[in-house]
């Protein structure tokens, strides 16, 4: 071995990077770039990793920002949340993690009697087309803010100054603070809204993030609930929040699983996953923690792999079927990797409950009617690539996720509790204010 | 992550201790990005670097620079050699350079000199950049490949043996894969198990195509797979010994051709090992040449490279959107209501299309006008085209800004480049390359009268055909390079073929292979077909080193008999054809006239008259039958295309050898008649220009005489047909 030949190495972006970089040289400029950059190349995606990696950014962003007003702060989250949404439209617990933001910052103005600047700062008209604007796709989209609630011009006790606030956004600010005496939202020692917001805001913003961190042990408390003697569970690729839910029931009951491997996005790490084995992503969980933890099997629990073209088969002898989710909107409608359609449909046909388990930072205050805008498509693995012939005269659409209505869905697990599909809008609205979500 | 692979390479090293000490202090992985150094997409690097063309509307070096920054690299150091003020510019101006990129350091060499790689790496160890192992990349690759996985297998050998200096990324891809380049296949023999190249060959991909493996391989390794179904990242990790190896070998230019196969023939002598990582899941191609870049380009739209797709909008200021047949349309696309657009089609912000204008797997730039009732089919189109009404384009590339006028054809293969403009009703010819008078061409046999050809681009156009250059022999890929790369960027046409020639069989075999539609219409003869393998290194090298040893047997004046056994011994010894011995010959000789003119200051006739009496017999020796001598006189004119006094020179062997009765006014005619003579690509009819007097002479003086020989004439062209 020569002494001369240091190897080099690489660390792949991922969450950890972006935590590493948010540690060490974070710059309130640069690293949003950087977000945007990362987030584009799809070095952090899936909602949990995009969800802590947003809510770490706030984080910083807003202890580093300095802010006279509380409609200053706003201002400038809106504006951040317009480049990290127009990067990846369809990654939306970034857009998620800003609307808990916000909501937190509401709150802690209210806490402070400043409830009227912050409820001013949503109604600018500046803040609601720097929303809309966002170049991407997703225009028909409604925006963050669109509903201004009714409540909320409604007592604003001037008629005139609503018109005002309309034709001339700029004047809002003082014409606003007129329920005050004149000039106070101006006069008002600025500095002081900073050091009576802030602190509180920061320590909401960290409970967020430990939330985050918490969310699929919140979700594997409620296996008793969900998982009884001597059933048979089906899945679908195996996700981690399945895994862990399955693995707290395995402490108690003794059941039997059936995975189905999944299209070729996933089954790599469906394998992996029931192996036991490190599944090479930077998912939130570290590798020590992964190994440390016992697999289903070393629990007593029979596990069965299948193909998805025996689902139907299978479906006849299955209790339950449980199973990851993206994304979840409002009306109870979600986002799930691709072939899980297959899955519910089979379960449908069969009359089997589907159990959907989903973290808070996956319900999204969201309505839709054009459900292709949701899918990402990825690179086109059903064909082999060494196929020449094939791929110069054959298009293969592979989409990443399916989009299944909520009449699919028997309940959701999530970490706030067990709910009905039809009931999702209220569970979901409970944990964002109305005049925040995208609701038509 | 790289903490933990750390961790798993130290139990695997001797001195486990030090490993941890050096993991320390990590170093991080460094890039080195070079430029293509190829002239294969002339004339469209005439002005702007290769590097920095637009696929499917994202400069090239972006993609690399992507696929870097996903993989973890921070520092690059970007070599740039041709145009390299405009890389700098571009550099400097984009995101790279920003505090926000992920790039932590992205230097540029300026290296005006370097005209390879080897020149490159010969630089680098001057300059003394390198410490630990470094990323050997091209500026055109795409890819999505994970390269941590390929950095810990080379880390694993490394650390077993500090011999193995360079890892390839090679991915599998298929015999006939249209990402693959057609014009050299590489054929890798790998040893199994530890993945060690054992030996490396590039051929053409034609299927008399042969290799010959040395016996002793499989001698030495019990087990070896022998694979050309690789497609050639071009992407290494190299050991700092590499560049040092380039410094000792100063001949060494490719980075395959000379540097892999020296290594791999001198292993005894180095003792290093350089092995091949072989991926069979993830995507990584390079553009290098107009079939590849097509190509590529495809896979963008279909997303092979996901993440790199247009709808990550990874540019800056780009916004597509994906629609359903993957179509990518950015904002601010105007398009008429009975527009159609068909899958696998990008447009840009600001373009405008047309009533019926039907538009498929094409990329389309920005801010391109495009009238009604056009077809557009397989096309590149970068940015601010103008197009008119009623036009067909089909497998094109137009470069920015060009103008076409309405009820222009622009048919299959043909390249326009910046800023020409083509006059109405024009049809622009099959495999032409048309640039704007205002680019300059900095090859010496360029003529400096070429002003706009109305013939080509219709009056009141501007632009004029470009001449392919083949004098940059002593750049490894000039020749065939310069060739076969141009060529057929579709598989679906052809003539490429009279491109950029150094030798005529080397088109036709090329589009043989590899356009079955145009095969009819290219004139073919036996001798050619023959004359086969032309193109790959082995007949080049061949072809060197027997005109070189008779140019010597001509200048020492040996008798005719011993350098006539001298070049059979060679041509059985390589299997080479007549039609090679006959390009042999023809160089060798034209060589020595060039010589007698220069030294002996003779006339060209003279010096002509002296050296092919002399060596008569010698090339009667190579002509067997008519055909033959058609061929003969073919490679006359080739040779002479890039001689200064090329024209003169042709016309005074023609003559000489129809004196020597070395050529019958048959096989004269029959070439003067030929297609591949007539080309007006590669300047062959501009060669012959001269030459014309003679052959008409000819027919005046036979004029009475036979009209046997008439209808002879009309058997053969028929032959030829």
């Amino acid at each position: 071995m020569a002494p001369t030949a240091p190897t080099s190495t690489l660390q792949t972006p991922g969450l950890k990077w972006w935590l590493t970089h948010l540690e060490t040289d974070f710059h309130h400029e640069n690293s949003v770039e950087l977000y945007v950059g990362a987030l584009k190349r799809r070095v952090i995606r899936n909602p949990v990793p995009a969800a802590v990696g947003t809510a770490q950014l706030f984080l910083r962003l807003i202890s580093s920002y300095r802010f006279q007003s509380i409609r200053q702060l706003v201002d400038y989250i809106s504006g951040v949340e317009e480049r990290l949404s127009a990067a990846r439209p369809r990654e939306m617990s970034v857009r998620n993690m800003v609307r808990r933001v916000v909501g937190i910052i509401r709150e802690e103005a209210e806490n402070n009697g400043m409830g009227d600047q912050f409820q001013e700062a949503l109604r600018s008209e500046d803040f609601e087309e720097a929303l809309q604007g966002g170049p991407t796709a997703l225009k028909k989209r409604p925006s963050l803010m669109t509903v201004k609630s009714f409540a909320v011009a409604a007592s604003n006790p001037s008629l005139t100054n609503v018109f005002e606030i309309f034709s001339h956004p700029s004047s809002s600010i003082t014409s606003s603070a007129t329920s005050s005496p004149p000039s106070t939202g101006v006069a008002k020692p600025q500095s002081s809204v900073q050091h009576d917001v802030r602190p509180a805001i920061i320590q909401d913003i960290q409970e967020l993030i430990e939330e985050l961190d918490s969310c699929e042990t919140n979700l594997a408390e409620y296996a008793m609930n969900v998982i009884h003697r001597n059933e048979v569970i089906l899945t679908y690729g195996f996700p981690s929040t399945v895994q862990r839910l399955l693995l707290r029931a395995a402490q108690k009951r003794d059941f039997t699983v059936v995975v189905v491997e999944g299209s070729l996005n996933v089954y790599r790490k469906t394998h992996n996953a029931v192996m036991n084995k490190d599944t090479a992503n930077e998912e939130d969980e570290d590798a020590a923690e992964l190994a440390a933890r016992k697999s289903l099997q070393d629990r007593g629990i029979q596990v069965i792999v299948i193909s998805d073209s025996d689902v139907i088969n299978f479906m006849g002898r299955v209790n339950k079927v449980i199973l990851g989710t993206e994304y979840v909107f409002a009306d109870g409608s979600l986002l799930a990797p691709a072939g899980t359609k297959n899955i519910v449909r089979a379960a449908k046909a069969r009359n089997t409950p589907v159990v959907v388990l989903s973290g808070s930072y996956a319900l999204c205050p969201i309505t839709t009617f054009f459900e292709d805008q949701w899918i990402e498509m990825g690179a086109p693995k059903t064909v082999d690539f060494q196929e020449g012939y094939v791929i110069d005269n054959v298009e293969m659409p592979n989409p990443m996720v399916d989009f299944i209505p909520g009449s699919y869905v028997g309940y959701f697990v999530t970490n706030n509790g067990i709910v009905a599909p039809n009931a999702m809008y209220r569970a979901t609205l409970d944990l964002y204010h109305m005049s925040e979500c995208d609701l038509l | 992550m790289s903490n933990r692979k750390e961790k798993k390479a130290t139990p695997a090293s001797s001195g486990g201790k030090k490993r941890e000490g050096d993991a320390r202090e990590i170093h991080r992985l460094q890039a080195i990005l070079t430029d293509g150094f190829e002239n294969r997409f002339r004339p469209l690097t005439l002005e702007t670097p290769r590097c920095l063309l637009p696929l499917a509307n994202t400069p090239l070096i972006d993609y690399t620079l992507e696929f870097l920054a996903f993989s973890g690299v921070e520092d690059v150091f970007i070599y740039a050699s041709s145009h390299a003020e405009k890389i700098e510019e571009y550099i400097r101006g984009s995101k790279w350079n920003q505090p926000s990129s992920p790039i932590k350091n992205c230097q540029i060499i300026v290296s005006p000199t370097s005209t390879s790689v080897g020149d490159a790496m010969r630089d680098l160890d001057q300059k003394q950049i390198i410490t630990h192992d470094f990323l050997l990349i091209h500026g055109d690759f795409i890819g999505n490949l994970s390269l941590d996985s390929v950095l810990e297998e080379h880390n694993k050998r490394r650390a077993i043996s500090s011999k193995a200096i360079m890892t390839m990324v090679l991915r599998e891809a298929g015999t006939a894969h249209r990402s693959k380049t057609r014009s050299e296949t590489g054929i890798f023999v790998i040893e199994k198990g530890t993945n060690r190249c054992v030996h490396y060959e590039e051929v053409g991909t034609k299927d008399g195509d042969m290799t010959f493996l040395p016996a002793s391989l499989i001698k030495a390794h019990s087990e070896l797979q022998i694979r050309s179904d690789l497609l050639d990242c071009s992407l290494d990790i190299c050991a700092p010994n590499v560049p040092v190896l380039y410094t000792e070998n100063f001949d060494y230019q490719h980075h395959r051709r000379d540097f892999l196969n020296g290594v791999l023939r001198e292993t005894d002598l180095y003792e290093m090992s350089i092995h091949a990582h072989i991926l069979s899941d993830q995507y990584g191609a390079r553009a290098r040449s107009l079939q590849t870049y097509d190509a590529i380009s495809r896979d963008i739209t279909s997303r092979w490279a996901y993440p790199l797709c247009p709808d990550s909008n990874l540019g800056i200021d780009q916004a597509y959107s994906l629609k359903k047949g993957n179509i990518y349309v950015e904002d601010d696309v105007s398009l008429a209501k009975s527009t159609i657009i068909n899958r696998m089609t990008i447009l840009g912000s600001g373009t405008r299309i047309g009533e019926n204008t039907v538009v498929g797997q094409s990329v389309i730039g920005r801010n391109c006008e495009i009238g009604d009732e056009t077809e557009i089919e397989c096309a590149h189109i970068w940015d601010g085209v103008t197009i008119g009404d009623g036009c067909k384009i089909n497998n094109a590339i137009i470069a920015n800004n060009v103008t076409l006028g309405n009820r222009c054809i622009i048919q299959p293969g043909s390249i326009i480049s910046y800023g020409v403009k083509i006059a109405g009703g024009t049809t622009v010819r099959a495999g032409s390359r048309i640039c704007n008078s205002s680019s300059k061409i900095n090859d010496d046999d360029s003529d400096d009268e070429k002003r706009t050809d109305e013939d080509l681009v219709g009056i009141g156009g501007i632009g004029f055909e470009y001449e392919g250059s083949d004098d940059d022999d002593d750049d490894d890929d000039g020749l065939e390079g310069s060739l076969r790369d141009g060529l057929v960027f579709n598989m679906n046409h052809s003539n490429l073929s009279d491109s950029s020639i150094s030798t005529i069989s080397d088109d036709e075999d090329d589009s043989e292979d590899d356009m079955p539609g145009l095969k009819a219409r290219l004139a073919r003869s036996d001798s050619v077909t023959t004359a086969g393998s032309e193109d790959n290194d082995e007949a080049e090298s061949w072809h060197k080193e027997a005109s070189q040893s008779l140019f010597s047997a001509v200048e020492g004046d040996h008798p005719v008999e011993v350098a006539s056994l001298e070049l059979n011994g060679l041509r059985m010894s390589a299997n080479a054809s007549w039609h090679q011995v006959r390009r042999a010959v023809v160089t060798a000789l034209v060589a020595r006239v060039e010589q007698l003119v220069s030294k002996a200051s003779k006339t060209i006739a003279a010096a002509t008259e002296t050296v092919f009496t002399r060596w008569s017999p010698l090339i009667k020796r190579t002509i067997f039958e008519r055909k033959d001598q058609v061929d003969f006189l073919l490679i006359v004119q080739k040779e002479c295309v890039d001689k200064k006094q090329g024209p003169t020179l042709l016309f005074a062997i023609c003559q000489k050898m129809f004196e020597a009765d070395l050529v019958e006014e048959v096989s004269v005619n029959a070439w003067w008649a030929d297609e591949r003579s007539s080309t007006d690509v590669g300047g062959m009819a501009n060669v012959r220009k001269v030459t014309k007097a003679f052959v008409e002479w000819l027919a005046e003086a036979e004029e009475e005489s036979s009209e046997v020989e008439d209808s002879e004439e009309d058997g053969e062209d028929g032959e030829e047909e």
